[in-house]
């Protein structure tokens, strides 16, 4: 066989390969999956009435002026990939071996 | 919001990795769920930088479809092939239904870590140095992973390859 049929073979069984049926995800895994994520904790900000009123004044001042950088380029930005921002929520994870 | 983005943006992948390495609809499902599950669990505690989301996560759901493989193999008594098991006589007028699903099954005959090679570069589409790193051998053992279920494929599927 040649180089030629070689590549035409591989080719075909690439094709081939491609005809195996696929698993569409039902709505209904994909809401068992979001229902089962992390919520925000409730009080987060709670840390903020154990100050002073100057340092907490000041805290929350600072935490609005970060939000607001944080929120005006996503808002501003129309292609930001909303995947890349949950990506970054997320963060990465420590070890590929986690998980067993 | 992000989290449904992220979902979307990711299931399917984990999902037909699952299917292809287990044969079985409902088992993927069950992989998918728990390889997410997980990643909830560990999300508190990522760091940026140790490794990345997509390689965790096909890691994760590899060893958990791994975990039923030697399951079922417990279950049946079966060891799992060493050698592919020759598919069936070839059938010539078969409809395209049929030729995926005889695609299928020599995709589940073939020995898990051909399966697994198969499955990371052809259908998930990473390249070799990905791929070897998730299994944890050399390119070069990868290669020949590839190399020896490409072979084994063409022999079982020999009659469709050369019907055209």
């Amino acid at each position: 066989m040649t180089d030629a049929d070689d590549r035409h073979e591989a080719r075909r069984l690439d094709r081939l390969l491609d005809t195996a049926p696929t698993l569409a995800a039902s709505p209904l895994l994909r809401e068992r999956i979001i229902l089962a994520a992390p919520r925000p904790r409730a009080g987060a900000w709670r840390w903020l009435t154990g100050f002073s009123l100057g340092a907490g004044l000041a805290a929350a001042c600072a935490a609005g002026v970060l939000a607001g950088l944080v929120v005006a380029p996503s808002s501003a930005s129309a292609n930001l990939d909303p995947t890349e921002d949950a990506a970054m929520l997320l963060r990465e994870p420590p070890d590929v071996s986690e998980g067993r | 919001m992000a989290i449904r983005a992220l979902v979307a943006r990711k299931l399917p992948r984990v999902l037909a990795l699952a299917r292809r390495m287990l044969g079985e609809d409902g088992e993927a499902e069950d992989v998918a769920q728990e390889t997410f599950i997980r990643a909830w669990k560990i999300a508190p505690r990522w760091r940026p930088g140790t490794a990345k989301f997509d390689t965790w996560l096909h890691r994760v759901a590899l060893n958990l479809c791994y975990d039923r493989l030697r399951r079922r193999a417990r279950i049946t008594g079966e060891a799992p092939p060493d050698q592919a098991d020759p598919a069936p006589g070839p059938d010539r007028n078969l409809q395209a239904r049929d030729i995926g699903a005889r695609v299928d099954a020599s995709l589940q005959a073939l020995p898990s870590r051909q399966r697994e090679a198969i499955v990371l570069c052809h259908y998930q589409e990473l390249g070799n140095i990905e791929a070897a790193t998730l299994m944890k051998v050399s390119v070069e053992a990868l290669e020949s992973l590839l190399a020896r279920a490409r072979r084994t494929l063409r022999a079982t599927l020999a009659d469709l390859i050369t019907d055209d």
